[in-house]
């Protein structure tokens, strides 16, 4: 305790380095969430605060919730893990693919980079536009192999599969470029010392370049299994939880419950749970990872 | 601009910004009224009318466009906590009892004598004083295309509609017989209208929209009762068996539908009068120029000729505004509603009703048009209101939508056993307080 | 396989996996070409036009939200990054209870949900008298990036070798002036690259543009979504627009490009 209370210059040094970080993120995210705490333990719809104290009523009314914890979670946790091994897989790929020098490479490398600059909430219209039953160019794909035409936003598993490859085609470029600038940053010597040891690529890849990669991996991989939990904008765009809320994940649970039926302290509580859910995740993840890489190495 | 100019200031490229010379803002005394608004067609008519006045007085208007997508929460937290961010707000019907405690009482605007009162009972009625003033009516209506059905010849019930699009699709017409929006929130263009069609209805009793009768009966919900089950399966049907709607269609909002209708490939839709101005703008719609309104096809259980919804959109003023402003803003609305010109601009630009009940009149004499909407819409022999005026309307209307979707998208045989299950958690929702 | 082979085979792949991903963005432009009457079937006709982009400028409020959307991306990014940076490097370079604690709320916050906070924050920059202003989007953009890029700066700073630094201490360097001199310009290809991602993440951002603008900072995201939420299917407007935003951010991206590969060479 009286090294973190002792304030030498090496600490007001540590200070200083994070202060103005932690004012903003105080001000702007943590005093929000907290108001946000506050209406989850109390009784507060949007349209009538009225704040009585209700102790953890509204967490109990979220986890006994069917629909939570039968539809919404799984929901969550596919999406996750779809999104994230496949914006991993594509992006480590195209990094790799990237890092080596070809003709045409810089219009290769924009041309991937491009989902990054398409706003999401217009990639979202755009491809719920693409897979539209009646004008969409996929459906006229479809015919025009002999099948059917599709509605394609009326099933579940469907309607799941567009949110998740709209997410891998969003967040690949995102993977690659982070990816690719770690794979330029690496020393070369190991890769010739293989080399000279006679090593082809695949094993060069496996053994030298992943582990190399690890950190900036497991970072990815975390903060990206992070965010897809907490997806919003794309499956409120392309499916707003439907057909009949059997695509919700848990932002749009919440979402639904805050700002379409109103009930404040609902909305807080089960974002407050989706956030535990995540912690614990995310944490389990990042020691997971680390445990596989240091076996693998 | 102001805002831009101080923000670059206080960044210290505040020079740079002054050179490139933005525009600036003319802000002399005036008072300022701050309108917040969706940015559609209805709403920009309205302002347009507004900033006449405006002008006239010597006011200066403040647009503040949100979006619909978030309108409801933005606009409930801004007046829960007084925020002062707007002087005159849209107000739906249905958010009447959301918004009645924070509203201005508008009783004292003249122009709303000129209307006609069930617009205003009970959506805009809080505590016994109005709270807002409407400016255009908001009703649903058939639209078809008179260059494949006459005049005359629109189907008046259920078995009719279904030949008439089965034959226009056999006949190579058309692609689809009809087509309406149906997933949450647009289930008036499919669902509701055939449950109030077929003589059921969301609640009962029958048509009863006052919150003290709904709790006397206990919030019993319709859904499950043979009316609203058959217009279900009406859909189920039109859908999988007569194929005289889109296989999507349970996926599809009513701008989805209104795309179908406007590319040329259904014959049949419904939906607001206020779309007349999009439908039969040929810049926009292959259909333009061949387009008629019907009443509500009738289901085999209806006891009533005829349905029809009638409801309003309205100005409103929060009641943290300062007085001299909320004077001003009840001027500016009442002489919106009083002036002729504007109303009548209205109902030309887009197809909306104005409300103002005395150029309603004037059309009927001097409009063909306008009386052919009327007799599809508002002369029928029932009429009702489309929503319900109870705090937990959007959770038990989500709630309905959603079981409906469900029912229509799985077995046939499953249907009233889903409504059912839906119409108990509804009946829940209305409950609570 | 023989080495023409693998360079064909690299080569077709190159070239499916790219068309594959340019494609929603070919299909936007499509759009953006074609007249109103037209868009319902993109894939039919053969009418093209270039009045949607005149159209949707045609707003005043469109080149507003233009300017509106380059000022909070560009200053969000450079608050973002100067906050971040040095933040992530106390993380890298020191251990103990105050970067343990530092690093617990930075991912304790990153796992909440933007939804759970956004009305609440709504409220508090309406209270503080910043609402509709530029400051009342940019600070809670720079918020949102901290805990992200503070854990990504630690990451590049992870492997630049602090020996460097001990190095210059022993020359007489200051711990800002180690910082200043030998870290950070280290680090500028990562910094370089988190700028390209900053920049268009705000500069494509929707939910806070959404909730914290009004009148006065109109910004591009929530206009163009407007094409097709409020006044409904009109896709070729959005897309006109959609196309125009893919301009100022694909500057970006090939400045920052060309940035990134230059600052590795060195």
């Amino acid at each position: 305790m009286t090294g973190l209370l002792r304030v030498g210059e090496r600490e007001r040094f540590m200070l200083a380095l994070i202060l103005p970080a932690f004012l903003v993120l105080g001000l702007f995210q943590i005093v929000p969430v907290l108001l946000g705490a506050n209406a989850s333990f109390r009784s507060w719809s949007l349209f009538n605060p009225q704040k009585t104290f209700v102790g953890f009523e509204n967490y109990r009314r979220i986890l006994t919730d069917p629909l939570f914890y039968g539809t919404v979670l799984p929901n969550t946790f596919l999406f996750m893990a779809a999104s994230v091994t496949g914006g991993l897989g594509a992006g480590l790929g195209l990094a790799v693919m990237l890092n080596r020098r070809f003709r045409g490479a810089r219009l290769v490398r924009t041309a991937i980079l491009l989902p990054l600059m398409v706003p999401p909430v217009v990639a979202a219209i755009m491809i719920t536009w693409m897979f539209n039953d009646q004008f969409g160019i996929v459906n006229v794909v479809v015919q025009a192999v002999g099948l059917e035409p599709v509605p394609w936003l009326i099933y579940r598993w469907t309607s799941l599969a567009i949110v998740v490859a709209t997410d891998v085609w969003l967040w690949t470029p995102w993977f690659t470029i982070l990816i690719l600038a770690a794979l330029q940053t690496l020393p070369p010597e190991p890769h010739e010392a293989a080399k000279i040891d006679g090593a082809g690529p695949w094993r060069l890849f496996r053994h030298i370049t992943l582990p190399l990669l690890q950190p900036v991996l497991m970072v990815c991989v975390v903060v990206r299994a992070i965010d897809a939990f907490r997806v919003f904008d794309i499956v409120w765009t392309i499916t707003k939880g439907g057909p009949a809320r059997s695509t919700e994940t848990f932002s749009i649970y919440a979402y639904k419950q805050a700002f379409v039926y109103l009930n404040f302290d609902l909305g807080a509580a089960a974002s407050l749970i989706g956030a535990a859910i995540i912690m614990i995740v995310g944490g389990v993840l990042y020691r997971g990872l680390s445990a596989v890489v240091e076996v693998s190495r | 601009m102001v805002t831009r100019r101080r923000f670059l200031g206080t960044v210290g490229v505040g020079t740079a910004a002054a050179g490139l010379g933005w525009p600036r803002r003319a802000r002399g005394q005036q008072m300022e009224l701050k309108i917040g608004y969706m940015p559609h067609p209805i709403h920009e008519n309205s302002i347009k009318w507004m900033k006449q006045w405006a002008s006239q007085n010597k006011v200066t208007l403040t647009l503040v466009p949100t979006s619909y997508e978030v309108y409801v929460e933005k606009m409930t937290a801004n007046l829960t906590s007084r925020g002062g961010q707007y002087d005159v707000i849209w107000h739906n019907d249905d958010w009447g009892q959301l918004w009645g405690r924070y509203l201005e009482p508008v009783d004292d605007v003249a122009a709303i004598k000129k209307m006609n009162r069930f617009l205003y009972e009970p959506p805009f009625v809080w505590e016994g004083k109005d709270t807002g003033v409407a400016f255009v009516e908001t009703i649903g209506t058939f639209f078809y295309r008179t260059d494949l059905i006459k005049e005359g010849e629109f189907p008046h019930t259920w078995p009719e509609l279904v030949q008439t699009g089965q034959r226009l699709q056999k006949e190579g017409k058309v692609k689809w017989g009809f087509t309406g929006g149906m997933k949450y929130p647009h289930g008036w263009f499919t669902f509701f209208w055939s449950i109030w069609a077929n003589g059921g209805d969301l609640m009962l009793p029958l048509h009863e929209r006052r919150n003290e009768e709904l709790a006397k009966a206990g919030w019993k919900v319709g859904i499950a009762e043979p009316a609203a089950v058959e217009a279900v399966e009406f859909w189920w049907d039109n859908i999988k068996t007569h194929k005289i709607a889109p296989p999507g269609q349970p996926g599809y909002s009513r701008d989805d539908a209104n795309a179908i209708f406007m590319a040329g490939d259904a014959a049949i839709t419904m939906a607001d009068t206020t779309l007349y101005g999009k439908f039969n703008d040929p810049k926009q719609s292959k259909v333009a120029g061949k387009l008629s309104v019907a009443s509500f096809p009738m289901g085999p259980r209806a006891t009533f000729k005829s349905i029809a919804w009638r409801d309003a959109w309205a100005w409103a003023i929060p009641n943290h505004v300062d007085a001299g402003k909320k004077k001003a803003a009840k001027e500016m609305l009442n002489w919106l509603n009083l002036n002729e010109e504007a109303q009548v601009d209205l109902w030309k630009a887009t197809g909306g009703f104005p409300p103002n009940e005395e150029v309603q009149k004037k059309l009927i004499q001097s409009d063909p048009t306008f009386r052919k909407f009327r007799a599809a819409t508002v002369e029928s022999e029932k009429i009702i209101h489309g929503a319900f005026y109870f705090a937990r309307w959007p959770e038990f209307f989500a709630t309905g939508i959603d079981h409906m979707v469900r029912a229509v998208t799985g077995s046939r045989d499953q249907i009233k056993a889903t409504l059912a299950e839906g119409a108990k958690k509804m009946s829940e929702i209305a409950a609570r307080a | 396989m023989a080495p023409g082979w693998r360079r064909a085979f690299f080569g077709l792949a190159t070239t499916a996996v790219t068309l594959l991903v340019m494609f929603p963005v070919a299909w936007m432009v499509l759009t953006a070409l074609r007249p109103a009457s037209g868009v319902f079937y993109v894939h039919r006709g053969t009418e093209f036009t270039l009045a949607n982009f005149g159209e949707a400028l045609a707003k005043p409020e469109m080149t507003e939200s233009f300017i509106n959307s380059a000022i909070i991306a560009t200053f969000a990014t450079v608050f973002s990054l100067a906050v971040t940076i040095t933040s992530g490097y106390m993380l890298s370079r020191f251990h103990g209870a105050v970067a343990s604690l530092w690093f617990g709320l930075i991912y304790l916050f990153r796992c909440i949900p933007y939804i759970s906070w956004v009305i609440p924050l709504y409220l508090l920059t309406q209270w503080l008298g910043i609402l509709d202003t530029y400051w009342g989007l940019l600070l809670p953009h720079v918020a949102v990036h901290v805990c992200f890029f503070s854990w990504i700066m630690k990451g590049f700073f992870d492997s630049i070798s602090p020996d460097l630094e001990a190095a210059a201490y022993i020359d007489g360097c200051s711990r800002w002036g180690a910082f200043f001199r030998v870290a950070l310009p280290l680090a500028t290809p990562g910094i370089v690259a988190l700028f390209i991602l900053c920049w268009l993440y705000t500069w494509n951002e929707f939910l806070f543009a959404l909730i914290l603008t009004g009148s006065r900072t109109p910004m591009l995201t929530v206009r163009m979504a407007q094409f097709v939420h409020e006044t409904g299917i009109e896709w070729h407007l959005m897309s006109a627009t959609g196309v125009m935003a893919i301009g100022p951010a694909l500057v970006v991206t090939l400045f920052a490009q060309e940035y990134v590969v230059k600052g590795l060479r060195i």
